[in-house]
């Protein structure tokens, strides 16, 4: 009985956690491990870098397990309650350490925030929500120390500075950004991160410095990490029918919910519920995975763990599939391709706009996905790659772009139907 | 007095103020009383249905979030939806309602954490 309270209290992480950590060493060898987590440490890590391509699979399941660890313990400490918010921040934090995060190259980016937080006087713990999301930033501390062929006596306290400085404005300046989109973008953070990445690239292009992109994806685990994502979604439906048996029941009311920020699914609804939906998620992205006959690689895992996070945080059924299918024929109308790694990504982050097909409908949905898919290359040039929630920094555009119209012209008819 | 606790009690008040009138609310009072310790925002009003104020309770009513302090209050006041009141309920400590002769009374109370 205990076991079942700690599962339902801490949402399964510490069992995602031995999950993880027991598949890096079924899939590799100590020492392939230990070779592929120093590759992956010393990788510039900028978008996109599959971590699979980099150490291999057993160190990049390391690496997620590390990094759910570490977080797991800095929110014991700081003695948080598991919410909406939380979880999806450690799920996000997971599902890109496929692609881009490490424990190396995130710390900087938490100092920073740490700092911040001390100079106005304030608790660190009220900033967890920006922590957890920050280091969409750390290629910029991978880079400056692995990427720019600087001696690391330089390059070392250069990567760490970027991050410390990245860490101290983004708590300000998110709260901020919130307001652009109205809340109607899930990856706020993202969109803050976007313009820190711009501006630091543009910094280095100054003196020179080019950015290299990340690399190619390796697709030779797809059917371990589609086995992995649907044992993960597998393991929440059972938890969530044997905390709850009626818990379907419930299930219809939080898909009522528009998922504007901030929205947490676990407080409004009860872990159970909010277990159903993350499972759910979960399918659903793998579902339309391969149902279009595309590959999971380390990026796709990270946006599938990603999902299933805010399947806690704001997105449902009702509100993703929509704008997932407005992204789906904004690829095959257009000439962009489902080739690009950076598309598939582009299908499944586009959920970060759900909340406008949530509070204005699936028809407004789907041209918000559609949007959605022709900014997001454009937002990845102008960024430079070191935010890696490329398609957060794109949502805000899209939202913001969209907001103030549909505000105006549906406020009186669809909506108070809809919601009233 | 730290100033992020003022902006924050700025946004509860368009907050408030938004959502009475979104609900049809053309009459009502909003009082603001502030102190070291802590703010209170009462609101009198004669015509205000007795399931807005449930709602208002069922939504003000839970429990304060700590994560919500930094973390999206700069929403409140700019929704054009009758029923969002979830970022003001992170943030408020309780909800007290009177009902009086000819109004009702709805005292929400905020206890400062950041004094300096």
């Amino acid at each position: 009985m205990e076991i079942v309270n700690y599962i339902k209290k801490r949402m399964l992480l510490p069992v995602i956690f031995i999950i993880l950590f027991a598949l890096a060493f079924i899939f590799d060898t100590p020492k392939e491990i230990y070779t592929g987590y120093l590759r992956i440490l010393q990788s510039p890590s900028v978008l996109i870098s599959d971590y699979i391509r980099i150490g291999g699979l057993g160190a990049t399941l390391f690496n997620v397990a590390t990094i759910i660890l570490f977080n797991v313990i800095l929110l014991k400490k700081l003695g948080f309650k598991m919410s909406g918010p939380i979880f999806a921040g450690v799920f996000t934090i997971a599902g890109f350490s496929f692609f881009g995060k490490n424990i190396f190259n995130t710390l900087p980016i938490y100092l920073g925030i740490y700092l911040y937080a001390k100079t106005q006087k304030l608790d660190y713990k009220s900033f967890i929500i920006v922590v957890l999301f920050s280091t969409g930033i750390s290629p910029l501390v991978s880079f400056m120390i692995f990427g720019t062929n600087w001696p690391l006596y330089f390059g070392i306290p250069a990567g760490i500075i970027a991050g410390v400085i990245a860490g101290f404005v983004l708590p300000a300046f998110s709260a901020h950004t919130i307001r652009f989109h109205r809340g109607y973008n899930l990856y706020n953070v993202g969109f803050a991160l976007g313009v820190l990445s711009m501006l630091f690239a543009v910094i280095l292009h100054s003196f020179n410095i080019e950015l290299n992109v990340g690399g190619p994806t390796s697709e030779i685990y797809h059917t371990e990490l589609v086995w992995i994502s649907l044992g993960l979604s597998l393991i929440f439906l059972i938890s969530a029918f044997t905390l709850d048996p009626k818990v379907l029941k419930k299930y219809p009311s939080l898909m009522k919910s528009s998922g504007r920020l901030v929205s947490d699914f676990i407080r409004d609804y009860g872990n159970p519920v909010t277990m159903l939906n993350v499972a759910v998620m979960g399918f659903i992205s793998v579902g339309v995975l391969l149902i279009l006959g595309l590959k999971v690689n380390g990026p796709v895992m990270g946006g599938i763990l990603t999902i299933m996070g805010f399947g806690a945080f704001g997105k449902h059924p009702r509100n993703c599939i929509p704008v997932m299918f407005g992204a789906w024929l904004g690829v095959v109308l257009t000439n962009y391709s489902f080739d690009s790694v950076g598309m598939v990504l582009a299908l499944l982050f586009v959920t970060a706009v759900s909340p406008i097909a949530g509070r204005y409908g699936p028809f407004i949905g789907i041209i918000a996905g559609f949007f959605h898919i022709l900014i997001t290359p454009l937002a990845y040039a102008f960024q430079g790659g070191f935010d890696l929630y490329n398609n957060g920094f794109a949502a805000g555009f899209v939202a913001a772009l969209m907001i103030p119209f549909l505000e105006v012209i549906m406020k009186d008819k669809k909506v108070e139907e809809i919601y009233e | 007095m730290n100033k992020l606790e003022y902006r924050v009690d700025s946004k509860i008040i368009k907050q408030l103020s938004l959502f009475l009138m979104l609900h049809g609310i053309k009459d009502f009072q909003l009082e603001f009383h502030s102190n070291n310790k802590n703010v209170q925002f009462i609101i009198k009003a004669k015509s205000i249905k007795q399931e807005i104020v449930d709602f208002m309770v069922e939504k003000i009513g839970r429990k304060r979030e700590l994560e919500i302090e930094i973390y999206g209050w700069e929403l409140m006041g700019d929704t054009d939806s009758k029923n969002e009141l979830d970022i003001l309920g992170s943030l408020i400590d309780k909800i007290e309602v009177k009902k009086l002769d000819d109004y009702i009374e709805l005292t929400l109370t905020r206890v400062y954490r950041y004094n300096e």
